[in-house]
């Protein structure tokens, strides 16, 4: 072997070395977030990716985004990597139909802060928990069909996936609001298993069939409500029917402006998104954030959708 | 193609002047990653001719019909067909020649019915549909034409393989095809369906088309035939101007060396009876009432047509399927066979019928091959070492002359080594009862002498054999007594010195 | 194909002949290996946190359920079956389990069993409607999948169970010896033993007979429904372990777990060497395809490649590498 060739080759060496050392110095010291996603088939957790993305951007920060797909175990699975991967601060959405503390536990052993949003375990809370009143939220939309039928009406409810936090603070709230309202009754209710649109299709269709007298169908979520919409247009019954729904994500505000759904509760993924990335950093810098940050839904009618397809808020 | 029908009264010494009218191969050669398995082939097929292909499993006959139809492609060489040159890329260059080849084993759908399966990828079409009626009416006039009464709406599945290979044959000839290439035809036949395509073919060569014809069975090709090439490892050894010439020759020119006797010596049996079957009778009517006893030492022979019950009997017997009523006995004792492995443990065992389907894993190795079945006769305590398989393996390829190793994929074997293979896995079990059935098929000529060989031994060794055959030959030339079965009736258990070939065909055909 | 194969064996150079015959569950992995191998090297280049101990210690982890679920999928492949209902007869078998314990205070280490049992069952299930009935496999198996994913639903309503005892999270958590969790040793074991079945045991190799061709194996006296069951049983078995090692991995018991894990499990099966023919395959390849399911998980995830470019790095990994093996082994 040559000299010429071992000068070359330890100079090679020596550069790579250099970058590779260089880049891991880089990585350490500037700040990256981890953002583990539920499920980015749902638009309402894609919003809030998006915000997240969108944020750290504008403040030079890396992101590393995970997507569990719905599944407690994968999301288990990509937090662990998160860790290894030396995240400052962890941005938790659950998969699964309540929070798994594994992940929460996971991080606080590595020193990592952990915002939850949406829902939070709570056997280990996280340091922060930002999601939107959903029982205040619900209880708003309530009222709001009961001002709308006059009072009286039957109602057909498409749950969301039992057991889950949104469907039982969805329930309670919109709950409590029929009860102060003496003419509406829920005559109905089925749950639905992915809170997807054809599933709410099919079960609308199903509920009207067997009892045509309905006046209103509340979905759990956008996406169910406007497969009731859909199921009220083919069935056409002789008397009004009205859909609500809940989340306010692009094809539910847009569902609202043309008139297909009557209401829905926008939630503000944006705002949460970027609350998210600014308590991340806070918690980073030591300083104190609330445990709880609850967020109010827009009621969202015909009138205010247009803004907010505009821009989310 | 009027004018060639003169053709076939005056036979033409070879070679012909390579732009004949029929079909000229000429120097082909062929190599699968650099081994070459085909060296410098001429043939020539002259329209209204039927031209033999002699060879043993892995002369090349397979490899040179597949050239001709456009399977493969020669690594050297030119052909000519019809006064042009030929060089067909795929099989559909090859039918759209008119060169039609059919295979041993037939490529049909099973779930269509015949019409469908003669017009398959050409479905005539009407208004953007199938044209059924037509289709229907073309394909009853193709299969009219063979002589064969069935309707064309049947569906395949239902059809004895005899019927299904006419389908075949039938749907060549709407392609169109002037030259088809027959590989193993009567494999599966037995004599008068081999009779009726016998007369088919001549027909058609009236006709003015033209076959090649690949047979083991060289009584067929005397019948059939009207020149013979007799191919051997891969290079042409002989053209015969005529099918008229004694068998030993042939067979001597395709085994390379001379062959004395097909059967050999077969010991007289002893006096002790080991198997005995006794009014035996098949839930499904495959059989009825067949009683036969079998001595040790003896070799007894099944003999029947296509649809006797043969196969159905033997595999009873061996509790492969169930019996309705009757007795099994071994050595005196009353056997209860719920399936195969009550047979084997009391000592009886069976080759079966089709080799790569019942027999053998054709894509495990020799060695797994052995061992399935046998793993009790190779544990060291209750662990299996590989060591200890291709140990036993190797044990087995020496005693019965496989060429082989254990390591080595059945697929990669000859028909001669694989049943040998079955054979060696029954024989390591030492059995009381052999029973082999069509111990031969698809076996090339040199390779059956070894088998008769080994048939032999087993007997001498004091098992009782039984051998199944559609092979009269086989029958006679191996067995002590010959029972015949006719639609699932025994009519008769002939002695050895009684058991001619009228003898035995009268009563199979009664 | 044949008279290629016939024309070979006459004039094949004697060194081709004398390939040793090794077992295929340890002959099969070697494609899939360097396959590992590579992408272990690729990732170490693209991510300074990838190769550690630690970060392998993670990949084995997360590894355990799938690793445990495609042992029972391998034997059931081998046969010439598939077996779709693993993921929802492991969350019907985790349901079970939770479900005895928090409503009827039942002791947690006789859960355990319970949920091995229902699994077993689940998995005799399918096995009768294979030999039995004489369904299809992926039929059996698909119905028994809906089934058991209901099943699990109705125990609870769709709630998830939370809070199990400490030692029991722990069998998961704690890496004893600084590297071992006891799931992690549970995988190891269950998998030497399987393989060591399937390889070294009458047993074991029956299981290839049956796959090769059942007809063979029935003529050569292998009580091929009996065998059959008891793989099926044997799978559903796997899944009620894996079930265990689930729950304590996520602390909680959840109807919806196991989704899809069906597909991981034969993917992971099949990238290790097995044909879904079946007669071909081994637990030494699939082990190896486990290990590159879960290193390219792992892997993606520490480079940073956004979820949505994973999925399609995923599939061509995926059928890449079934390629690779498939063309390797028609040149053999």
């Amino acid at each position: 072997m040559s000299t010429k060739f071992k000068v070359v080759a330890s100079a090679i060496a020596l550069a790579a070395a250099t970058v590779f050392a260089s880049q891991a110095m880089a990585q350490d010291k500037k700040v990256t977030l981890g953002l583990a996603v539920a499920n980015l088939q749902a638009d309402f957790f894609n919003q809030i990716k998006q915000s997240v993305e969108a944020e750290g951007k504008r403040r030079g920060i890396e992101v590393v985004t995970v997507d569990a797909k719905g599944d407690a175990a994968t999301q288990v699975n990509q937090i662990q990597d998160l860790i290894t991967r030396n995240i400052s601060a962890l941005i938790y959405i659950p998969a699964g139909a309540t929070a798994a503390s594994v992940p929460i536990k996971a991080a606080k052993a590595a020193g990592i802060p952990v915002v939850a949003v949406d829902r939070n375990p709570p056997d280990a809370p996280a340091d922060t928990f930002i999601a939107t009143d959903s029982v205040s939220a619900a209880r708003t939309l309530g009222d709001y069909v009961c001002k709308v039928t006059g009072g009286k009406g039957n109602i057909g409810i498409v749950q969301g996936q039992l057991g889950t936090t949104p469907e039982m603070d969805r329930d309670k709230g919109f709950s409590e609001a029929v009860a102060q309202c003496p003419g509406l009754k829920v005559v109905a209710k089925q749950a639905s298993n992915m809170w997807m649109q054809d599933e709410g299709f099919s079960i609308a269709q199903d509920m009207l069939q067997r009892n045509p007298q309905l006046d209103v169908f509340f979905g759990r979520a956008d996406a169910l409500a406007m497969g009731a919409a859909h199921a009220v247009k083919v069935a056409n019954p002789d008397h009004k029917v009205i859909v609500v729904g809940f989340d306010g994500d692009v094809a539910g505000l847009k569902a609202v402006r043309d008139g297909i759904l009557e209401a829905t509760m926008t939630q503000q993924t944006q705002l949460m998104g970027r609350m998210a990335v600014q308590s991340a950093l806070d918690l980073v810098a030591g300083k104190t954030v609330p445990k709880e940050q609850l967020q109010q839904a827009q009621l969202t009618t015909k009138d205010n959708a247009a803004p907010f397809i505009e821009k989310h808020p | 193609m009027s004018k060639t029908a003169q053709a076939t009264t005056s036979p033409v010494v070879n070679p012909v002047e390579p732009s004949g009218p029929g079909l000229s191969v000429r120097g082909i050669s062929k190599e699968f990653f650099g081994v070459a398995v085909l060296h410098d082939i001429d043939l020539d097929v002259r329209p209204g001719e039927v031209v033999a292909l002699l060879g043993e499993n892995g002369a090349g006959k397979s490899t040179l019909s597949s050239i001709i139809a456009g399977l493969i492609q020669p690594t050297r060489g030119s052909m000519r067909w019809q006064g042009k040159a030929y060089a067909p890329q795929s099989p559909s260059d090859a039918l759209e020649a008119g060169i039609g080849l059919i295979h041993q084993e037939l490529r049909l759908l099973p779930d269509l019915s015949i019409a469908e399966n003669v017009f398959v990828g050409r479905l005539p079409m009407r208004n953007g549909r199938v044209d059924r009626h037509l289709m229907n009416r073309l394909a009853a006039r193709q299969l009219a034409r063979l002589g064969l009464d069935i309707p064309p709406t049947q569906r395949l599945r239902t059809l004895q393989v005899a019927a299904q290979q006419q389908v075949e044959i039938a749907k060549a000839l709407t392609l169109n095809s002037k030259l088809l290439i027959l590989d193993e035809p009567t494999a599966a036949l037995g004599g008068a369906e081999t009779d009726r395509l016998f007369s088919q073919i001549t027909k058609l060569r009236a006709e003015g088309y033209s076959f090649i014809y690949i047979s083991h069975r060289l009584e067929e090709i005397a019948r059939i035939a009207d020149r013979i090439a007799v191919l051997r490892d891969g290079a042409l050894v002989s053209a015969h101007d005529t099918a008229q010439l004694p068998e030993k020759q042939l067979v001597e020119e395709m085994v390379g060396r001379s062959v004395d006797r097909i059967f050999p010596e077969i010991a007289p049996p002893q006096e002790r009876e080991v198997l005995t079957v006794r009014n035996v009778t098949s839930p499904t009517g495959a059989f009825r009432d067949v009683s036969f006893s079998v001595h040790a030492g003896e070799i007894v022979g099944i003999a029947g047509i296509v649809g006797a019950g043969r196969t159905e009997l033997v595999r009873a017997i061996t509790g492969a399927d169930p019996l309705a009523s009757g007795a099994v006995l071994l050595d005196g004792v009353p056997l209860r066979l719920r399936g195969p492995r009550d047979a084997i443990d009391a000592g009886m065992v069976m080759v079966p019928e089709n080799r790569k389907q019942q027999g053998l894993i054709v894509q495990h190795s020799l060695a797994d091959n052995m061992a399935f079945g046998n793993f009790d006769l190779m544990q060291s305590g209750s662990w299996v070492l590989p060591g200890r398989v291709r140990a036993f393996t190797a044990q087995a390829i020496r005693r019965m002359g496989i060429k082989g190793t254990p390591g080595q994929k059945i697929a990669s074997l000859s028909g001669g080594n694989q049943q040998k293979v079955v054979i060696a896995k029954w024989v390591s079990r030492n059995p009381k009862v052999f029973i082999l059935d069509e111990p031969t098929r698809g076996i090339d000529v040199g390779a059956r002498a070894a088998i008769y060989t080994v048939i032999a031994e087993l007997a001498r060794t004091g098992m009782a054999v039984v051998v199944v055959s559609s092979d009269l030959e086989e029958v006679l030339g191996l067995s002590h007594r010959v029972l015949v079965l006719s639609r699932g009736q025994q009519r008769g258990l002939l002695d050895r010195r009684d058991a001619s070939h009228v003898a035995v065909m009268e009563l199979a055909t009664s | 194909m044949n008279a290629r194969l016939e024309g070979m064996r006459n004039t094949a150079p004697p060194s081709a002949r004398r390939r040793v015959a090794w077992p295929a569950s340890l002959g099969g992995a070697t494609g899939p290996l360097i396959g590992l191998v590579l992408l272990g090297v690729g990732f170490s280049l693209a991510s300074p946190y990838f190769l550690s101990l630690r970060n392998a210690l993670n990949v084995l982890d997360q590894v355990t359920v799938l690793g445990i679920v495609s042992i029972g999928m391998t034997a059931v492949i081998v046969v010439g079956g598939i077996d779709l209902s693993v993921g929802s007869v492991l969350a019907f078998s985790m349901m079970v389990m939770g479900w005895l314990n928090q409503d009827y205070d039942v002791p947690l280490v006789l859960c355990i069993v319970a949920a091995i049992v229902v699994g077993g069952v689940c998995g005799a299930v399918s096995g009768l409607l294979v030999t039995r009935a004489r369904l299809p496999a992926f039929i059996a198996t698909l119905a028994v999948m809906s089934v058991a994913r209901g099943m699990a639903n109705i125990l609870t309503d769709g709630q998830q169970i939370v809070g199990y005892p400490d030692w029991f999270t722990r069998l998961s958590t704690v890496r004893h010896f600084g590297f071992l969790s006891l799931t992690v040793a549970l995988v190891v074991v269950l998998v030497i033993i399987a393989g060591a079945y399937m390889t070294f045991r009458a047993g074991g190799r029956n299981l290839y007979a049956i796959g090769g061709s059942s007809e063979v194996a029935r003529l050569a006296g292998i009580p091929v429904r009996t065998v059959t069951l008891l793989v099926y049983t044997g799978c559903g078995v796997l899944c009620g372990v894996a079930a265990v090692a689930l729950a304590s991995r996520l602390d909680s018991s959840q109807p919806s777990a196991g989704l899809g894990y069906e597909l991981d499990a034969i993917a992971a099966v099949v990238i290790g060497g097995a044909s879904l023919n079946g007669g071909v395959g081994g637990i030494a390849g699939t082990v190896v395809g486990v290990l590159i399911i879960g290193t390219l998980h792992n892997g993606l995830n520490l480079v940073g490649v956004s979820p949505f470019v994973q999925q399609i790095i995923i599939g061509v990994v995926v059928a890449g590498a079934v390629t690779f093996d498939t063309l390797g082994r028609r040149n053999r």
